[in-house]
């Protein structure tokens, strides 16, 4: 950790940018940042890696942020345990402390929660240098505020996270997964009253007229739930992972994604039940509809409507917009973790 | 304002103040007589107390706008105050300050049945807003023992939890938009009905930030379906040690029970002369378990928890499939407190969270302060979660007691901490638990939290003096945070 400390203490002292560098299994979300800045010292994150605690029936797992997720996926899965919020891993080399930086979620994430909210306490160096510890490895914990949470989805901007505590929970029995002919619709409609019935869903992933449903848990929930629901019980394959890791078609520029060359990727989060929009271009639904994806030759458009929505959008490769009044704060919470600006973000006005 | 201040007196013109809120408020939202500022002394932490200098009560966040202004432009310090149930002081007032009690503010706004959310003023009680949905089969799943009276702005300002949060998540994980006012007048729209909000998440910044950071006027929760089915399940146990093992294997299991309670000897003894719960009074620890989801469900894995709770050696289990059963066992445990209470004249709750292994050694140390200072104590434990409640039994009236408790309570919290834990697993730092955050922040973090502070509140009138020690108090008292052979607070004077 003290290595840490004495890189971004250098950088300080010469006025250079820092940039925080996990996996590199991200790099397409970031955007370029500015050619002065390019020369970021690169704070290479990878080095520090090892699951430092874990202890199943305590339901947490301590890492250093470097250690790849990969590795502790596979040690979770070995005591039949994983991360509720099924993280993304856009390749191989995505570590802990990215998974963390980026705050991205899998699909699960409307049923089991967030990344967030599996942070149970960080280390990190802030931009003074300074080595820190907040939360711990406890469930509850309201000891003073909580900046380890805030670290989730910072994406670098406040400092580097040295180990992290995350909560996991028991794999579940069995998996099954259901197919349903319906239109963008009739989709938003039939996941919303799903939303009012106890069930044991866990991912949904609407896209060309079909619905998946992802049903997970003790076999007798899922059974009861499967004989509920109708639908067509279908093999998934490799379904969840591709709409997880954006192997899926969908999300491959020049599969049946995005023909267009110039459309983007855009990331819409909004409140479920928002109408469909009626872009004419490739349209896909996970969350119970609550996360949209849309490839669109005008993002703008896209931004547009996700505001109107009640929601936002995130241009894949583009800076994360904020509104103009929270930018404030968190221009300010930036300063108060990062007086001199050293570190590199994607996040609006954190630079 | 530096972190050093916020003990020093405010001074401002106060007849000037009083004119000017009086021109905003209703007669009736605004007290300063003393026979209605007495209610306002203290909150669920009654041995603290002091007389608030005014009250205010307004009706709506326009006037909550309003008042904030005078405050700001005259440098008064608010205390912002939901029902007043908190149980750390987060609520105390000052003498030179103004408690803005946001109360009157209770009106449902929105229920939204399509995205699953409801909409808030932050006065709306905890409990009223499951029995608002419960029509539409849904609930709000935070249940603190206090959601009878509890509001939803002292939930988000306490991140409070309750006896399913290591199923179902804290407050933090089930609220999805806030409103917030800061100090300097900025309306924050935080989330909504969304599941994720761009850039930092001031939302989880602002849950259990106890009124330092901003003053919330609107809250949106989210809403879950009901689950159909319930039991109730209780296994006794010889001694402590067993019920902890029970514990472990449940969860080594791969089950998450909707609650996990653990009452020791003493606690049982008190609840069922309470209640008369049922409970075995020859057990030296009760474990009682709550099992949720469809029939098919429960019906599996009650019958696995069963086979292991009586695996780790209990001598006896029962199941509650009927609500009336359900309730009378659960009526023990949710009665613990008072039930507790008659035993002595007062007692001191305790809110330490510890990794669950721990529990035997921390049992075995609690029983040995017990012994040294003299003083009876009953322990209720979250077990899921590993959050545990020390009652310490003591008589105020007898000099040097009240002391002796507070000494007492100050090493449990310690004890925590150096288990791996935290001083406040829910109840909060407040007033009360300032001594023991040193223990658990160094004087960098303690710097790092002011920081945050000034973020938000650069004029530092939002509840100044609570959740975070100065460096100032921290190094005068005498157990310090020592870590890795650190000296702590090296670089401050001491006499």
């Amino acid at each position: 950790m003290s290595e840490i400390a004495e890189q971004i203490n250098a950088a300080q002292a010469d006025r250079r940018k820092v940039f925080i560098r996990g996996g590199s299994s991200k790099n397409a979300w970031l955007p370029s940042f500015p050619d002065e800045e390019r020369d970021a010292d690169v704070l290479d994150m990878v080095s520090s890696s090892g699951v430092v605690n874990y202890q199943p029936e305590e339901l947490v797992v301590t890492a250093l942020a470097g250690t790849k997720l990969k590795e502790v996926n596979q040690l979770l899965l070995d005591s039949n345990q994983d991360f509720a919020f099924d993280p993304p891993q856009f390749s191989d080399s995505g570590t802990v402390g990215g998974l963390v930086a980026s705050g991205l979620s899998g699909p699960t994430r409307a049923w089991l929660g967030s990344v967030r909210d599996a942070v149970l306490g960080v280390e990190v160096v802030n931009g003074r240098g300074e080595q820190l510890r907040f939360g711990g490895q406890v469930m509850k914990n309201v000891a003073g505020y909580d900046v380890s949470r805030l670290f989730a989805g910072s994406w670098g901007a406040l400092g580097a996270i040295v180990s992290v505590s995350l909560r996991v929970q028991p794999a579940a029995d069995v998996e099954r997964t259901l197919q349903f002919e319906l239109d963008a619709e009739q989709a938003v409609g039939f996941c919303r009253s799903l939303a009012r019935q106890y069930l044991p869903l866990t991912g949904s992933w609407w896209q060309n007229g079909q619905l998946h449903l992802r049903l997970s848990g003790p076999e007798a929930a899922v059974t009861a739930a499967m004989a509920h629901l109708g639908g067509e019980v279908v093999n998934a394959g490799v379904l969840w992972e591709s709409v997880r890791d954006h192997t899926h078609g969908f999300f491959v520029k020049g599969l049946d994604g995005a023909l267009d060359d110039n459309r983007e990727l855009c990331r819409l989060v909004v409140p479920p039940a928002a109408p469909v929009p009626g872009f004419d271009c490739p349209f896909a639904m996970e969350w119970g509809a609550g996360l949209r994806w849309v490839w669109h030759d005008s993002p703008e458009e896209v931004v547009a409507y996700a505001r109107s929505a009640g929601g936002w959008c995130w241009v894949k490769g583009a800076t994360i917009r904020v509104e103009a009044a929270q930018q404030k704060y968190m221009q300010r919470l930036k300063a108060s973790f990062d007086p001199d600006d050293l570190f590199l973000s994607p996040v609006a006005g954190a630079s | 304002m530096s972190q050093e201040d916020v003990e020093a007196a405010y001074e401002f013109d106060q007849q000037a103040v009083l004119k000017e809120l009086r021109a905003i408020l209703g007669s009736d939202s605004i007290i300063t007589d003393p026979a209605g500022l007495k209610p306002y002394e203290c909150d669920g932490l009654t041995a603290i107390r002091e007389e608030p200098w005014v009250v205010v009560v307004p009706e709506n966040e326009a006037q909550v706008i309003a008042v904030v202004d005078v405050c700001r432009h005259a440098g008064v310090p608010l205390v912002p105050r939901g029902a007043g149930t908190g149980l750390s002081g987060g609520a105390r007032p000052r003498a030179d300050g103004v408690v803005l009690s946001l109360a009157r503010m209770n009106r449902i706004l929105e229920i939204d049945p399509l995205n699953c959310t409801a909409r808030l003023q932050p006065g709306v009680r905890n409990l009223a807003i499951s029995e608002a949905v419960a029509e539409l089969g849904l609930y709000y799943a935070p249940d603190p023992s206090s959601q009878i009276a509890c509001s939803i702005g002292g939930n988000v300002a306490e991140n409070s939890g309750g006896v399913h949060c290591l199923k179902y998540g804290l407050t933090v994980h089930n609220v999805v938009g806030l409103r917030v006012l800061t100090s300097e007048g900025d309306l924050l729209t935080i989330g909504g009905s969304v599941l994720e909000a761009p850039g930092f998440d001031l939302l989880a910044l602002l849950c259990g930030s106890e009124g330092m950071l901003g003053i919330v006027t609107e809250v949106t929760v989210q809403l879950l379906p009901k689950p159909p089915e319930v039991i109730v399940m209780l296994g006794a146990f010889a001694d402590a040690e067993n019920c902890g093992q029970a514990v472990a294997d449940i969860i080594g299991h791969g089950v998450i029970p909707a609650g996990m309670e653990m009452m020791d000897k003493l606690a049982i003894q008190a609840a069922e002369q309470f209640a008369h719960a049922g409970y075995p009074l020859d057990a030296g620890a009760i474990l009682l378990i709550e099992l949720d989801g469809t029939a098919e469900e429960v019906a599996a894995v009650g019958e696995t928890v069963e086979h292991l709770l009586k695996r780790s050696g209990a001598s006896h289990v029962e199941i509650a499939v009927d609500p009336e059963a359900q309730q009378k066992l659960w009526k023990g445990r949710k009665s613990a407190f008072p039930a507790v209470g008659r035993l002595a004249p007062d007692y001191y709750c305790m809110d330490g969270t510890i990794p669950r292994r721990r529990l035997a050694d921390v049992l075995r140390r609690i029983d040995e302060l017990s012994q040294e200072y003299d003083l009876p104590v009953a322990n209720v434990f979250h077990a899921g979660d590993g959050n545990l409640h020390p009652l310490i039994l003591f008589d105020a009236n007898i000099p040097g007691q009240l002391e002796a408790t507070e000494e007492m309570g100050g090493r449990i919290l310690e004890l925590c901490v150096q288990m791996g834990g935290t001083v406040t697993g829910e109840h909060g730092v407040g007033i009360e638990k300032l001594n023991q955050m040193c223990v658990q922040f160094n004087a960098l973090e303690l710097s790092q939290f002011f920081a945050v502070k000034d973020a938000f509140d650069p004029a530092g009138i939002l509840n100044p003096g609570k959740g975070i020690p100065t460096l100032t108090r921290c190094g005068e008292l005498g157990g310090m945070h020592v870590r890795q052979g650190d000296l702590p607070f090296a670089d401050i004077e001491r006499f």
